[in-house]
């Protein structure tokens, strides 16, 4: 009679021998599909990162303007204004100071007017020169001026 | 193996390595050629920056022309340093005094455009033009400095005064 204990070993025997079959086959059509799959996947992750992160890093610098600053003259305007007026108040004087003294000096002689008169023509040259066409109208009213005085 | 397995297998190891090699040339030449793009944008970034510079620069200088005609007026250039000589001379003649020139100097030339001509002078007169001229010596509309004066009385009411001023000339 075959017991419970018959049967278990029967069992027990069967699984044994199922363990110890080798599996002769190379290739598993499922396996290899499967790890295709799964390496296409990986190098499509990968490609996709790659292209992905090389996009937003050129499209940042394409968007970047931040044009590289080149230095250029820094035009100090106030100082300029500044040293103008400093100057033209010192030529003002000037002018006021040569006038006066030209016009309270005695007269001179007629061979000497001519002196003085290419004298204050030059000296107001110096100063002068600046305002182009203004300048002529300056020298027009400044030189009778002095003639007269 | 069976034959049919073998070509399969090995087909497929060429084809990986085939498809692995043009992915890393793909890779290496979107490499390469970001970095050509980097290179080429750094450039035209240079060069527009360069030519607002240069743009900037050509409406400053439009802009400042007569600021700058009038700030180089205030510099002795080479076609006035003898007119300048004489001005003085015949000034002081305006104003009655006996005058000599007695050195001129001229500064060493130097990097930078401006020299400074030193004029020392006498003159001799009456105090109050002697003081007068001084004074428009001091006054001259150009870059100056009074170095050095010194007065004197001479005899009486003539008074000399030697005087040694710098004007700066620029030689552009």
């Amino acid at each position: 009679m075959i017991t419970k204990n018959d049967v278990v070993n029967m069992a027990r025997h069967i699984v044994r021998k199922d363990k110890g079959k080798t599996d002769r086959s190379l290739m598993h059509p499922q396996r290899e599909w499967n790890i295709s799959i799964l390496i296409g996947g990986i190098m499509l992750i990968i490609g996709i990162t790659y292209s992905s992160s090389s996009f937003l890093h050129y499209r940042s610098i394409l968007n970047d303007e931040s044009v590289a600053e080149i230095k250029t003259a820094n035009y100090r305007e106030q100082l300029v204004d500044q040293v103008i007026s400093y100057y033209g108040a010192k030529k003002d004087s000037y002018d006021h100071l040569f006038n006066s003294v030209v016009s309270k000096s005695t007269p001179v002689e007629n061979t000497e007017s001519g002196t003085a008169t290419s004298t204050a023509t030059s000296t107001i040259d110096v100063g002068i020169e600046i305002l182009e066409e203004e300048e002529v109208a300056t020298e027009e009213e400044t030189i009778p001026d002095l003639i007269t005085g | 193996m069976n034959p049919t397995t073998k070509k399969v297998f090995i087909f497929s190891l060429v084809y990986f390595s085939v498809s692995l090699v043009v992915l890393g040339l793909i890779v290496f030449e979107v490499k390469r050629q970001g970095n050509n793009m980097v290179s080429d944008i750094s450039l035209i970034n240079q060069n527009v920056a360069f030519d607002q510079a240069q743009v900037s620069l050509q409406k400053l200088l439009n802009e400042t022309k007569e600021d700058r005609a009038v700030i180089n007026d205030m510099f002795l250039d080479n076609k006035r340093q003898i007119n300048f000589l004489s001005d003085l001379e015949n000034t002081a003649d305006q104003f009655n005094l006996e005058n000599k020139i007695i050195s001129l100097d001229l500064s060493d030339k130097t990097d930078n455009p401006y020299q400074d001509l030193s004029i020392n002078m006498e003159v001799i007169g009456e105090y109050s033009q002697v003081k007068k001229y001084i004074e428009l010596i001091e006054l001259i509309p150009l870059h100056s400095k009074v170095v050095k004066l010194v007065i004197s009385n001479e005899e009486g009411s003539v008074w000399k005064a030697v005087i040694t001023f710098t004007v700066t000339t620029l030689s552009v």
